[in-house]
């Protein structure tokens, strides 16, 4: 076994090209945490300008297929790219665009040649934000049972309804949703998904405030989620993916790439920051990290964390070759989920109640944990809480059933390429 | 990066499985364990004859030498079938505790003998009242007598003293003088083992009486600290309780599927479900820190300190896996025919046995230079 990245001399090459590319075209202050709604708003267009260039050179969405403006590129030049922009605190996409990520994701095997054409070129290109729209007031970890109606009405369906949870602030262009087409239906085959325009009458949105909001990456204190109502909106047929009432088949491709975390290589940068803070910072006259007890208390922080580390590094080799999964994603998802609600205690004890401020001379850790202490909470639910993942694990397994379940469908994206295409100019 | 078995490895692994299968069914262990016995020779001769005594044994000793991780797969086969052997006592603790030593005549030929199968070199540390502080920690004083040394002290919680044919005594010549290992022929006048009744697996407490030790059994430290000697055979105690944890897996699942309460298997309930992901959750957790570390050690990345996170992991994981797998079995699991205890009893023999996992965490901030 081999558990660090070794890296080819094409892929240092590519490496000088992408760190040459961000020196040029990252802003500064693209990561800086924002002080009001305005400064938020600006950051957020920096976001979008960045991801617009990126696209332009296919590195938004870089294993998308460069037919429709993808980088068409292996993982072994979108390791590089991500650790890239990761090393400037940015992620790829620089902003939250969950319906680019799993709508292009399930569109790609359920959608027509044409709807591929249509709708994945924007969104690899970097020219809308996508926001995914599932969850309702009565549908929460139960996504058949939405109640959002979508009924066909000549050319076009009406929605009528309401999403909740939704996207971050500063907008979207477009949305990805799913809807019951037949109200008279049986369960799971009644539904359908669609990608809409964000902004067709009828549809108006409403902020909704959380104990803390991760905007377009970071925690941003001005940033919120919304509730979007669907008032009559006449959406066009054509934006109908996968079939009528084959929505249920859809999801399980937008589940697997929700649920299933892809894994990453990263060691946790609220450990970093931790014990930078210890060694640097002292307590009862005396450096933290030298006090018996908070020694111990971070060896056990440290012990978890590197479990869950390892089980993502995993995860992320079983995609890079191409091996098949059933319950790790899930099981990834589950324990960083629990591990960071952990967290929040294990740090409290250490730091004591410097841990629950951000004040700006006593707040620990630069603010870090006390946005951990809100964000340990606030993550428990999105892309599935712990309950749903404990259920996808055990079928998965196999538990309680005849046969282990298959995960769901994916495309290509999904899969490593073990003979990555090579980097064109 | 690549985090599969190269073919020889598995060649490794799936020997050290069928030889588990078939040698060592379940039922054979039930009747070892109602009989009071500890192991069975004549496995330990199959281990001999494939090689496994010498796994870790430098080749110019006669030993296999092999990596860490393709050792480590053979203890967790041996951990999946709950085999009980000296092998880890003998083959990887005590031989890395040779490791930790000076080379000298006496060292070199105690390795040549463990890899050939004629010794079995049982290490006898742990002080009576004493807590677990490291290896250094736990010597005994040795007096002189007529110019020679001479031992007389008790050792507890000995794995296998029963299958000794030498002791590895941890001793100091002086108290202001670096502690040392003592090679003790087992069967020598003055030496009583006596077999720890109770909920743990073949330990032991030897008391030696007067015991004379010749100058050249005694053997120095080659380096800081006999801990850190025993990295490579921290792994290998991870990799057998890994192996007990996957094996608790299996089981756990198909009895969830078979056993039919309320009209249902019991794994339709979540609350079954939830018990066997806590296992599965921890036996996952050991396993790649486990892997990892073998590989930290073989790369000559920070070996040591994943050496600790791996030992402190692992017996956290095994006990709360046994507790778990005894969840989703209920009374079944607590009856000694059925199996399950052969392997909860080992989570708890072994949780302990190289330093208890707040121990090993503290070496692994250590060694971390925190």
């Amino acid at each position: 076994m081999e558990f660090e990245l070794k890296y080819t001399k094409a892929q240092e090459e590519f490496r000088d090209e992408v760190r040459t590319w961000l020196a040029a075209n990252v802003p500064d202050g693209i990561t800086a945490r924002p002080r009001s709604f305005q400064e938020s708003q600006a950051i957020y267009r920096m976001r979008r300008e960045l991801g617009r260039r990126l696209g332009a050179q296919g590195w938004l969405y870089p294993s998308g297929e460069k037919q429709y403006g993808g980088g068409g590129l292996g993982l072994d030049q979108i390791i590089v790219l991500e650790e890239e922009t990761a090393r400037l605190g940015l992620g790829l996409p620089p902003y939250y665009d969950s319906g680019g990520k799993m709508g292009s994701a399930s569109i790609r095997v359920w959608g027509t040649d044409e709807q591929k054409q249509r709708f994945l070129p924007p969104i690899y290109r970097g020219e809308v934000r996508s926001w995914q729209l599932l969850t309702e007031p009565t549908a929460g970890s139960d996504l058949a049972g939405v109640k959002m109606t979508a009924i066909r009405d000549g050319d076009v369906y009406v929605f009528n309804g309401q999403k909740i949870y939704i996207g971050s602030h500063h907008g979207a262009d477009r949305y990805w949703t799913i809807a019951v087409t037949d109200p008279k239906g049986k369960r799971h085959q009644n539904v359908s998904w669609f990608m809409i325009d964000a902004n067709l009458p009828g549809i108006t949105t409403q902020p909704l405030y959380l104990l803390s909001a991760q905007s377009e990456g970071e925690t941003d204190e001005h940033g919120h989620k919304n509730i979007i109502y669907f008032d009559n909106v006449r959406v066009p047929a054509d934006c109908l993916v996968g079939g009528e009432n084959n929505g249920w088949k859809v999801a399980s491709t937008h589940l697997e790439v929700e649920h299933s975390g892809q894994g990453n290589i990263r060691t946790n940068p609220v450990w970093i920051a931790l014990l930078a803070h210890c060694r640097t910072h002292n307590r009862d006259g005396r450096p933290l990290i030298e006090d018996p007890d908070v020694r111990s208390k971070l060896a056990e922080i440290f012990s978890r964390l590197e479990a869950v580390r390892l089980l993502s590094t995993r995860n992320f080799w079983m995609v890079y070759a191409g091996e098949k999964r059933s319950y790790q994603g899930s099981q990834v998802s589950y324990l960083r989920k629990t591990t960071n609600l952990w967290l929040t205690k294990a740090i409290l004890d250490l730091l004591g109640p410097d841990a629950l401020t951000n004040d700006p001379i006593l707040g620990a850790v630069g603010g870090i944990a006390e946005a951990q202490q809100r964000r340990g909470i606030v993550e428990q639910h999105p892309g599935g809480t712990t309950d749903i993942q404990r259920v996808v694990i055990a079928r998965r397994l196999g538990v309680g059933a005849r046969e282990p379940q298959q995960a769901g469908k994916l495309g290509e994206e999904g899969m490593a390429r073990k003979n990555p295409q090579p980097v064109d100019a | 990066m690549d985090l599969s078995l190269t073919p020889s490895q598995i060649l490794i692994r799936d020997s050290a499985r069928t030889f588990v299968q078939r040698h060592v069914p379940r039922a054979d262990l039930v009747r070892l364990a109602q009989d009071g016995d500890t192991w069975n020779p004549a496995w330990f001769a199959q281990f001999r004859e494939a090689g496994w005594t010498g796994a870790l044994v430098a080749s110019e000793f006669g030993g296999l030498d092999l990596d860490p991780l393709s050792a480590a797969l053979i203890f967790e086969e041996l951990g999946r079938g709950a085999v009980p052997s000296p092998l880890i006592a003998s083959s990887a603790i005590a031989v890395g505790l040779l490791r930790g030593c000076a080379p000298s005549e006496q060292r070199d030929a105690a390795l040549t003998a463990i890899a050939d199968g004629q010794m079995i070199l049982i290490p006898a540390l742990r002080l009576p009242d004493t807590s677990w502080k490291g290896v250094a920690a736990t010597a005994s004083i040795l007096t002189e007598a007529n110019g020679a040394w001479v031992l007389t002290g008790t050792k507890v919680f000995v794995p296998f003293a029963d299958a000794a044919t030498h002791f590895l005594v941890s001793v100091v010549t002086r108290a202001d003088m670096p502690p040392a290992l003592a090679i003790v022929p087992a069967g020598g006048p003055g030496i009583k083992t006596r077999l720890l009744p109770g909920f743990l697996q073949a330990n032991h407490e030897v008391v030696f009486d007067q015991v004379p030790i010749a100058a050249t059994a005694i053997l120095r430290a080659d380096g800081p600290s006999f801990d850190d000697s025993l990295a490579v055979a921290r792994v290998m105690v991870a990799a057998y309780q890994v192996g007990g944890m996957s094996e608790m897996l299996d089981m756990s699942v198909n009895h969830s599927n078979t056993r039919v309460q309320f009209g249902t298997p019991i794994g339709r309930f979540q609350r079954v479900q939830d018990h066997i992901i806590r296992l599965l959750n921890a036996m996952d957790a050991a396993k790649w820190t486990t892997y990892e570390a073998a590989w930290a050690i073989e790369s000559g990345r920070d070996g040591i300190a994943r050496s600790y996170l791996c030992a402190s992991t692992a017996s956290d994981s095994y006990f709360e896996a046994a507790n778990a797998a005894h969840e989703v079995h209920a009374a079944i699991g607590s009856d000694p025919r059925y199996g399950l205890t052969l392997y909860t009893r080992i989570s708890r023999t072994m949780y302990e046995l190289l330093g208890p996992p707040g121990w090993q965490r503290k070496r692994m901030a250590d060694a971390l230079a925190w």
